[in-house]
């Protein structure tokens, strides 16, 4: 067996070369990866916020709603509830503001306004 | 003296052979991709002047037509002759001997089949709404595999090269090399596998498309234009020592130029500002090289000479249309030019002026250059290379007026279906420039080798 046999690389000079550029694409590409990774971890602290605060919303809004008592019900079905419960509950869903400006169904037309009735006076 | 030439020449000889079936391979796909983009671009042209043109099946719709052509074209063509020319340059630079050429080899396979999976899927309607991102995010990750065993050889070769010279050429393809797999790898993970939100996806594809443009095609075609106007014409790169200058400059700007793309975007004004800013500052490099390439050529009747050169008549086209592209990009960049461009075809005509008119002409000059040499014959026909030059020179021309007019018909100021007619009438004129290229390749790639007149050229 000679000295020359023994001593051949496993991996030619070149491939090795090749391999050791791939190692440096592979290692840029990696730490680009993860700092973009790790910066896209900033999305989930938004994305939490916006959870928190859509249950926020919802709170405010079921305690809104627990202001609409029958107690508080006007003959034309409107209600009369404080105005900070009324402004709580506009800003907690806007929706229920034209839902109460319909038309009531007595076949007359439904006064425009007003919708809330001042409970503090 | 004698003998140092002959051995000279013989090491040449075994570098070209060494790297033979890698760059046939590369150069091979490179012009069946032309051939197939060149049709499609054909087609497309048609549809624009007659809507109705294939339009009953799903598959021949404009949208994918247009996005196969792009494709086909920047993945296909350019893309693997790049791939051949690289690794030819760095090879012949850095005296490399490529021992392991079935890597290449197997990374070329699998490129191309991968390209041609994903070009498959596009005709199907799997697109993604990015340009040149557009096929299905599975495709890239074996792109880019492919990538590193075709095409990182010249960096290779360069880490092996027996002296410490390095030519500005060297330089321009390692930074190209290198550039390619980091933006891909980039964009498809911030647009595709975990995307950003809102705005920022639009800035990732400015600087994607970009750099992508610019530093892998542009980077490459410019090394190819320094070895060659040095090679051919036999003269030293005039201002050598402002080059390195360009390199860096142009390396660092034109990776900034993405926002100067998106300006009237609702993206914030400062970024846009630093997208006009790093365009502005193009002009260094653009006006380095111009000095480095008219300034070796210009004189002594240099370009006149060039003009009798196949290779060199077609790297002069390119570098005039890069200056030209390029300080195009510049004046348009600014605000007030911008806003009567951007929604127009202009920006396609930029484009084309930049992809094709540059880099595919480079592309061209550089096959007449090394066909030969790797495969000892002559090119089967002088004539069919004058019409490949002057169909595609005609056609480049064209195609970019077509654009202009395009920009004026989205203006109203003419009707669209006329024109849409000169872009029909370059995409002919590039398609029969391209088939007269592709004949006389492959008639020389299939004839018998004449050991006689090898490097009888």
């Amino acid at each position: 067996m000679s000295d020359s046999n023994n001593s051949r690389p496993a991996i030619s000079g070149q491939v090795a070369s090749w391999l050791g550029v791939i190692a440096f694409v592979a290692v840029a590409i990696a730490v680009i990866a993860y700092a973009y990774l790790a910066f896209r971890s900033h999305d989930g602290v938004d994305a939490d916020r916006r959870v928190a605060q859509k249950a926020l919303r919802a709170d405010l809004e079921s305690k809104a709603k627990g202001k609409l008592t029958d107690s508080g019900r006007n003959a034309d079905g409107t209600y009369h509830i404080p105005v900070d419960a009324a402004v709580a509950l506009i800003a907690a869903k806007p929706e229920i503001l034209a839902k109460l400006r319909q038309p009531s169904t007595n076949g007359g037309e439904a006064p425009p306004a007003p919708v809330f009735t001042n409970g503090n006076k | 003296m004698s003998q140092e030439h002959s051995s000279s020449r013989s090491s040449v000889s075994r570098i070209d052979a060494s790297v033979s079936l890698p760059v046939r391979l590369f150069i091979i796909s490179s012009i069946l991709w032309l051939l197939v983009a060149s049709v499609l671009s054909l087609i497309v042209a048609l549809k624009l002047q007659v809507p109705s043109f294939l339009s009953d099946c799903a598959w021949f719709t404009y949208g994918r037509l247009e996005v196969l052509q792009r494709n086909a074209f920047i993945y296909g063509w350019a893309s693997n002759a790049l791939f051949a020319l690289n690794l030819w340059i760095m090879s012949s630079l850095a005296r490399f001997e490529l021992k392991s050429s079935w890597l290449p080899v197997l990374g070329g396979l699998v490129w191309n089949l991968t390209l041609t999976y994903g070009l498959i899927q596009v005709l199907l309607g799997q697109l993604n709404g990015f340009a040149l991102l557009e096929m299905p995010k599975e495709v890239a990750p074996a792109m880019v595999v492919a990538f590193l065993f075709a095409a990182l050889w010249p960096a290779v070769a360069f880490a092996r090269r027996p002296t410490g010279n390095v030519f500005v050429s060297q330089w321009y393809i390692i930074g190209a090399t290198f550039v390619f797999p980091v933006i891909t790898v980039v964009a498809q993970l911030m647009l595709l596998w975990c995307p950003t939100l809102g705005v920022m996806q639009a800035l990732v594809h400015s600087w994607f498309y970009q750099n992508l443009i610019l530093l892998w095609l542009g980077g490459s075609a410019l090394s190819a234009i320094y070895y060659f106007i040095a090679k051919e014409s036999g003269r030293t790169i005039s201002a050598y020592y402002l080059a390195t200058v360009g390199f860096w400059t142009y390396f660092l700007f034109a990776s900034w130029t993405g926002p100067a793309t998106l300006l009237g975007a609702p993206i914030p004004v400062w970024l846009q500002s630093v997208g006009v800013v790093a365009a502005l500052m193009m002009l260094v490099p653009i006006v380095i090289t111009a000095v480095n390439f008219f300034g070796t050529l210009a004189p002594r009747s240099g370009i006149a000479q060039s003009w009798n050169n196949t290779t060199l008549r077609f790297v002069l086209v390119g570098t005039v249309s890069f200056i030209v592209s390029a300080l195009l990009s510049v004046v348009f960049s600014t605000r007030s030019l911008n806003a009567l461009v951007r929604f127009t075809e202009f920006t396609q005509a930029q484009e084309h002026l930049a992809v094709y008119s540059f880099v595919s002409m480079v592309i061209f000059g550089a096959a007449y250059y090394i066909l030969p040499r790797l495969t000892g014959s002559f090119w089967p026909s002088a004539k069919l290379v004058h019409l490949h030059f002057w169909a595609s020179t005609l056609g480049s021309l064209l195609f970019v007026v077509a654009g202009l007019n395009h920009g004026w018909a989205a203006h109203g100021r003419t009707d669209f279906a006329v024109s849409a007619l000169p872009g029909l009438v370059a995409a002919a004129l590039l398609f029969v420039g391209h088939f007269a290229f592709a004949l006389n390749a492959f008639g020389m790639l299939t004839a018998e080798e004449a050991p006689s007149s090898r490097r009888s050229y």
